[in-house]
């Protein structure tokens, strides 16, 4: 009977997978239920966790005032309650808005400040995080040996959590191609651009490609530089990122024109520039235009070369006359 | 030739594998069906109980039957009888049996107003005899939300009457107060000439004394006072005309306000009836509403538990989208030293 019931397909695989899927249904219903008693948080926690949100929302929306006031506020909250583990994240989130802000200073100390409450809190999670802020304040700031040895700390850390960061591995191929390691680079850049398809992770995929260009082209390998520009390109315009798209439309005009493309760098540089103007980025414009006459220039088109350093003055007055107001 | 199967390991004692497999989904299943017996009642031993009820509105055959709230058994049987009325058989637990006793009722009701239908039974004298398995017991219906509407519809419609009663301009009640309106605007009329009359009067009594005064004196000048008085007497005669009238109309009005009142305050009595019958119509259902309130709330939150549950339960939770709290903002790599600058 055995044996004809095993020759029986179905009954062979459908009934232990029933009784599999049940027991998975009911231990599943047991685990939530328990669960449920820790879900709910004190007033003071839950009000925490909106300032953050708050802050998150400013952030991505470019709002670093606000953002920073949201990260105090919840900073401010988790330490009257002391939960250590809310602090640190209080403690990054202020440090990465006042990196986007340029105040590394300020970013260094709150760090400080981070990876000592999570060492001595043991939250390794956390720690990963503060490690690779910091190393991102210490590659701005171009001090690469303590960049690398704190982003090295840091995959370490989540490494130790079960986690891997594409983000920190790209930060890591960076400050290693900045550092004229290319072949490191370039493996640590692979790994990173792989991971991010595999986390669907726009963000840091468009960055892995912008430092795979970067590393070809310190490699002189300006085409294939290109080709990565064009990639990161593509998910920056999907993404509807301004300074971003504005960054790879301009790199990928150096590199054309680089390769004696001047008149694909131009049009290029033309695009950055009016990407540029139109998100409010008059610096970067005017950089634009200066690159934009002097490739005009190298082509002999002396009225484009006049009508745009008349389009410059006029910018770098009213742009003068902006910082004589404020 | 040995084939793949009789090389390979993993093949050695497959039908016994496959067989303990097979044995090991049986016995979960067989515990599963033993638990959903348990929960459902199948296995234990069970007493009939019967009621007649006039209809079977609510009433369904698995439906619980609880004993001071506890869920004691479930309907069997759902029949109609005789004069088109229900019969309707409960089985309940043996363990129970000990509180089934003469004089025990079932009732159908909900758990609150809005909830399940539910057979109640009430406990019946404690020293009563014990009930036998297939005892017919009474039945009695209790009022539901449906029969609190129903109580409160005529009311509803007595009030309506009412303000419509009130509101009609050619109703008693209209009329009455106009009729009220015309009494104090006379009134006011009526004070002001007899204040007018009055004040004449003094002045002709003051006349009348001079006369006497005069009258041993002159005799021809007192005939002429005389005519006087009686001219003014006269004056005063016509002037007491228009009141005298105004005081037959309001006497007038005062008798049509008298025979429209008894009616009115018979209405009034009835309005006030009806007042009261619907305010303690309301007053009884009040806590039923609070009741019903109450149960809906409890309903949304035992909803949004079970949802919640849902959410949280294999494999539901893998088809729901992943929700990230917002802890950290993004590292975001990018920085302009990633742009390719001409000069580099």
């Amino acid at each position: 009977m055995t044996r004809s019931l095993v020759g029986n397909g179905i009954v062979n695989r459908v009934v232990p997978i029933i009784f599999l899927v049940l027991s998975l249904f009911m231990a599943s219903g047991c685990a939530s239920r328990q669960s449920g008693l820790e879900e709910e948080g004190s007033y003071l926690h839950v009000r925490a966790e909106e300032a953050r949100a708050v802050g998150v929302e400013a952030y991505t929306k470019g709002n670093y005032s606000s953002a920073l006031q949201s990260f105090d506020s919840a900073l401010k909250i988790d330490r009257a309650v002391d939960d250590r583990a809310k602090e640190v994240v209080d403690l990054i989130n202020i440090a990465r808005v006042s990196i986007a802000i340029g105040d590394m200073e300020a970013a260094e100390a709150y760090l400080d400040d981070a990876v000592n409450v999570s060492l001595e809190a043991n939250l390794i999670e956390s720690l990963g995080s503060a490690y690779a802020t910091l190393a991102k304040v210490e590659y701005l700031t171009g001090r690469h040996d303590s960049a690398l040895a704190h982003i090295e700390e840091s995959i370490e850390a989540d490494r130790g959590h079960g986690i891997q960061s594409g983000a920190a591995l790209n930060l890591m191929g960076a400050i290693l191609a900045e550092g004229g390691r290319f072949t490191e680079a370039k493996s640590v850049l692979a790994r990173a651009l792989k991971l991010n398809k595999v986390n669907k992770d726009g963000l840091e995929l468009a960055n892995s490609y912008r430092s795979l260009g970067l590393l070809h082209n310190l490699m002189k390998s300006h085409d294939k530089a290109i080709e990565q520009y064009r990639h990161a390109y593509d998910l920056d315009t999907r993404a509807g990122n301004s300074a971003k798209i504005a960054v790879d439309l301009s790199s990928m005009a150096a590199l054309h024109h680089k390769l004696g493309r001047l008149n694909k760098a131009a049009y290029l540089l033309e695009r950055s520039y009016i990407v540029n103007l139109n998100g409010g980025r008059t610096i970067d414009a005017l950089g634009n235009l200066t690159f934009l006459i002097e490739t005009y220039s190298k082509l002999g088109k002396t009225d484009k070369v006049h009508y745009f350093a008349r389009i410059k003055s006029s910018l770098l007055k009213s742009y003068e006359n902006g910082m004589e107001g404020q | 030739m040995a084939t793949v199967k009789d090389k390979d390991p993993r093949f050695k004692n497959l039908e016994f594998k496959a067989g303990v497999m097979l044995m090991v989904a049986i016995a979960g299943i067989v515990v599963l069906v033993l638990m959903l017996g348990i929960e459902r009642d199948l296995f234990t031993k069970k007493f009939s109980l019967h009621f007649v009820a006039e209809n079977g509105t609510g009433i369904s055959k698995g439906m619980p039957v609880k004993l001071s709230g506890f869920k004691v058994g479930r309907v069997s049987t759902v029949e109609l009888i005789e004069g088109a009325r229900v019969r309707v058989t409960t089985e309940v637990s043996q363990k129970y049996t000990e509180y089934l006793r003469e004089g025990v009722k079932a009732m159908v009701t909900k758990e609150g107003y809005i909830g399940d239908p539910y057979v109640d039974i009430t406990v019946g004298d404690p020293s009563a005899t014990l009930l036998t398995d297939g005892a017919l017991i009474p039945f009695h219906k209790e009022d539901g939300m449906e029969e609190l509407i129903n109580e409160a519809k005529p009311a509803l419609t007595e009030i309506k009457e009412i303000i419509h009663y009130i509101n009609d301009p050619e109703g008693d009640i209209k009329v009455t107060l106009g009729n009220f309106k015309v009494l104090s605007e006379g009134l006011e009329e009526t004070r002001s000439v007899i204040t007018e009359t009055t004040r004449t009067a003094g002045g002709t009594l003051k006349r009348i004394d001079s006369l006497v005064e005069k009258v041993d004196s002159r005799v021809e000048p007192m005939m002429d006072s005389a005519l006087n008085v009686f001219g003014n007497v006269d004056e005063m005669t016509e002037r007491l005309m228009p009141v005298i009238e105004r005081f037959d109309a309001i006497s007038r009005n005062v008798e049509t306000v008298s025979e429209t009142l008894p009616s009115t305050i018979l209405k009034l009595d009835s309005i006030l009836g009806d007042v009261k019958l619907v305010s303690s119509a309301l007053g009884a259902g009040a806590p039923q509403i609070m009741e019903v309130i109450d149960n809906t709330n409890s309903a949304i939150r035992g909803g949004k538990e079970i949802i919640k549950g849902v959410k949280t339960s294999w494999p539901i939770r893998l088809m729901l989208p992943k929700v990230r709290s917002p802890h950290l903002v993004p590292l975001d790599t990018f920085s302009m030293k990633q742009e390719v600058r001409s000069g580099d």
